[in-house]
């Protein structure tokens, strides 16, 4: 069974950009929720909102889902891949780009598994 | 989406519960469901009903959320309105959450199936409150269900409780440091001695000075209690602090500039891009998988070769590199040994505290140090550097004894597949560095000799040899120079430095200082240490400086406790008191070495700590810090003070 680990940032992008490219395939999914430390009650409810919906999307669509949330850097994810084996990350454009230059090259080359951009 | 939302509209504290003795899902599910009968929220019908569909969601995917966490939710006919219920259990339940860890607290929520909008916003809600440390810690220890219900519901009360509760904290020591200081300086009158008159110091009695030697030590001792109450926001309480003494007429301009010790500040920023810089060529990584090469074959000889590195590196360029490099090699050794981290965190980091010691630019308080009371390198090389290397000796010993079962396990670690992983942007780049690197250590070393040479004034080529090197790195690196110098300096750091040097020279002005100086010597003439004959009041001084700094250090930032009692040191010194020059040695050592007491006694055990939390996503567990800390703190404080001793005895 495939696992993808997938980051959530926005719903409508989600929708849009990954669930066609995750049509047809099963396995599990790990919606994960990453936001930063100082991030307040409303997005952080936001963010659990969207994460208990995705999951209901998903779930219909036979996959099995975790949810999970963070309040840390994309290099909290690096473990997680580890741990689950996982096939994928998928993960928002801005959340890749919110490294600092030298961290692109240490977080590809720590991370066990391809990732998908969107 | 409200800011504010009150869960007390669907828990009730009927339906939250505490049971020891439930194993599996099957039992909580029924348990549940029964409770729910109980209460009258379900009919005897539909308790079958409801613990099915519970099975059958968890049976699309784990309803925990990590952190002992789960939240079963499920929609169903026959209920009318949001139900909450909250159940905690003594021995957790594997529930295939994402952290691995088994399941203590289950939340349920139960909900009519045309209230899909507001049972999500729900689930988000208790989603987010369980994920407050606080709160969920609080949970976890409940003894009561109204406890539970309290913390689960009440959250706003208890948030801003938790808040006004460091603000009450705040206040408290804001009026105990003002009573203490008003008793302190109305009392103690400088004597006229000559010392005294020779020094100036007879003036502070007068009452226009005791007003500001009050309001002077109540300012700065609150804004350390604030930087240690609300730390992220230190620059906005040093910024405060320093502004109420320009109002209040304490300090003028001109002053607070010469305070604020821009040398220091300068040479701070210099070495922090040059740092920045040298790490991203992999000099670092480089110099110490080179030297672990040697040391590879005996996994007792790569352990302590490691802490030794370690300190080294702490002490050439600065604590917190020094413990992300070699810690991050640590990392890699438990992973491909399967030995746990933790041994090797706590060995490094304690090296990289007393290592930091080595030199004048291994920690912050060193180079105030240097540059406030005329110290050069080579003064540090003479005096604290052998009690820091034996010291991490002694360390080493210690760490070895106590992780030998751990120790020994980590064989077959292939050094050379290590240095394959490194990135190395390109070998000339590297040996470029190097070669900088090495002149800039050479050249910092024999700062004096070139002063001397160059005929300029004490500390001159110190502060202009990192200055060039920046500019040299900016002028070759060009775009990204400006990166370097944006990114290398902790900006944060550095102002709320600028705004405590200014405040702790503000205690030396208004006289604070030199009172503490002579309340310091009344104290040593009380209990002097005799065995050291005509030096026992100087021995009495030294040891009360070692352990207070190190064991205030422990606790505390361990630069507001050094500014403050460098003024005094320098009152001692110019008292002319016999072997006063070691004082110096006193407050660096303790400063640095009393970092290990605890996990936040120093930046680089915190940086250390945030590595461990980001890497294996679970909490640092503090009994084993402490443990060792205290050992270490005490044997390597205790080392030091017989080493300070033995050098008053012999040099005074």
């Amino acid at each position: 069974m495939e696992t993808f680990i997938l980051v959530i940032q926005d719903q409508k992008e989600v929708s849009k950009k990954v669930c066609p490219f995750l049509e047809g395939k099963k396995g599990r999914v790990i919606l994960m929720g990453l936001i930063s430390q100082s991030s307040g009650k409303v997005s952080e409810r936001e963010c659990w909102e969207m994460l208990f919906t995705l999951q209901q999307e998903y779930e219909k669509k036979g996959f099995l889902v975790s949810i999970g949330l963070e309040k840390s850097s994309p290099f909290n994810l690096l473990n997680l891949v580890e741990t689950l084996s996982a096939h994928l990350l998928i993960m928002p454009r801005e959340k890749f780009l919110g490294l600092r230059p030298d961290e692109y090259e240490e977080f590809l080359e720590k991370l066990s598994c391809p990732l998908f951009l969107y | 989406m409200p800011d504010d939302f009150d869960l007390r509209d669907i828990f009730s504290p009927d339906l939250i519960f505490i049971h020891p003795q439930l194993k599996t899902k099957e039992e909580v599910f029924e348990f549940i469901a029964t409770k729910l009968q109980e209460a009258g929220e379900i009919t005897v019908d539909q308790v079958k009903t409801i613990v099915a569909a519970l099975k059958e969601r968890e049976s699309l995917g784990s309803t925990g959320i990590g952190k002992e966490i789960a939240i079963p939710h499920i929609t169903c006919k026959g209920i009318t309105k949001l139900i909450g219920s909250a159940l905690l259990i003594e021995e957790g339940i594997d529930w295939g959450s994402l952290d691995g860890k088994p399941v203590r607290l289950l939340v349920f929520l139960f909900a009519p199936e045309e209230k899909r909008d507001e049972y999500l916003s729900t689930l988000a809600e208790v989603a987010r409150v369980l994920h407050i440390p606080e709160q969920l810690k609080g949970i976890l220890r409940a003894k009561n269900p109204d406890n539970i219900y309290e913390l689960l519901t009440g959250i706003y009360k208890e948030q801003r409780f938790i808040r006004y509760q460091r603000f009450l904290y705040f206040g408290v020591g804001l009026i105990i440091f003002f009573l203490l200081a008003k008793i302190t300086f109305t009392h103690v009158k400088i004597p006229p001695l000559p010392i005294y008159q020779k020094l100036g110091a007879l003036h502070f009695n007068e009452p226009f000075w005791i007003n500001r030697e009050i309001f002077s030590t109540t300012l700065f001792f609150s804004m350390v209690l604030g930087t240690l109450l609300f730390f992220q926001y230190r620059v906005a309480i040093g910024g405060l602090a320093l502004s109420l003494l320009l109002i209040s007429g304490v300090m003028d301009i001109e002053m607070t500039v010469k305070f604020m010790s821009i040398p220091t500040i300068l040479f701070i920023i210099a070495v922090m891009v040059i740092v920045k810089w040298l790490e991203e060529k992999g000099v670092f990584k480089f110099l110490v998988l080179h030297g672990l090469r040697y040391f590879h074959n005996s996994p007792w000889l790569l352990f302590s070769a490691l802490m030794l590195f370690s300190a080294l590196l702490a002490g050439l360029v600065d604590e917190v590199s020094a413990i992300l490099i070699t810690l991050g090699i640590a990392v890699e050794i438990a992973r491909r040994t399967k030995v746990g981290v933790i041994p090797y965190l706590l060995s490094l980091v304690m090296a990289t505290n007393i290592g930091s010691a080595l030199t004048l630019i291994g920690n912050p308080i060193g180079i105030y140090l240097g540059f406030a009371s005329k110290l050069t390198f080579l003064d540090f090389l003479k005096n604290s550097t052998p009690i820091a290397i034996t010291t991490v000796l002694i360390v080493i010993l210690i760490a070895l004894l106590f992780y030998r079962r751990e120790v020994k396990k980590s064989v077959g670690v292939d050094i050379k597949e290590l240095e394959e992983k490194v990135s190395i942007p390109s070998k000339g780049e590297l040996r470029l560095a190097i070669i900088v690197f090495l002149l800039f250590i050479t050249l910092v070393v024999f700062h004096t000799f070139l002063e001397k040479l160059l005929q300029v004034e004490e500390r001159t080529v110190l502060l202009a040899l990192p200055l060039g090197i920046v500019g040299f790195i900016v002028f070759k690196e060009q775009e990204r120079g400006r990166y370097l110098i944006e990114k290398g300096p902790d900006w944060w750091t550095i102002l709320y430095f600028m705004c405590l040097f200014a405040s702790a020279a503000c205690l030396e002005y208004t006289g604070v200082t030199v009172k503490i100086a002579y309340l310091l010597t009344k104290a040593a003439k009380l209990l002097p240490l005799t065995l050291f004959g005509n030096l026992a009041e100087s021995a009495s001084i030294l040891t009360f400086l070692l352990w207070g700094s190190g064991l205030f250090s422990g606790f505390v930032d361990n630069l507001p406790i050094v500014a403050a009692l460098v003024p005094v040191v320098k009152n001692l010194v110019a008292s002319g008191m016999p072997g006063a020059n070691l004082f110096w040695w006193s407050l660096l050592i303790g400063g640095c070495f009393g970092g290990n007491l605890t996990m936040i006694g120093s930046t680089a055990n915190l940086v250390a700590i945030g590595v461990y939390e980001r890497s294996y996503r679970r909490h640092f567990p503090f009994k084993r810090w402490l443990f060792l800390g205290i050992i270490v703190t005490f044997v390597s404080l205790f080392f030091a003070n017989c080493l300070l001793l033995l050098k008053l005895r012999t040099n005074p």
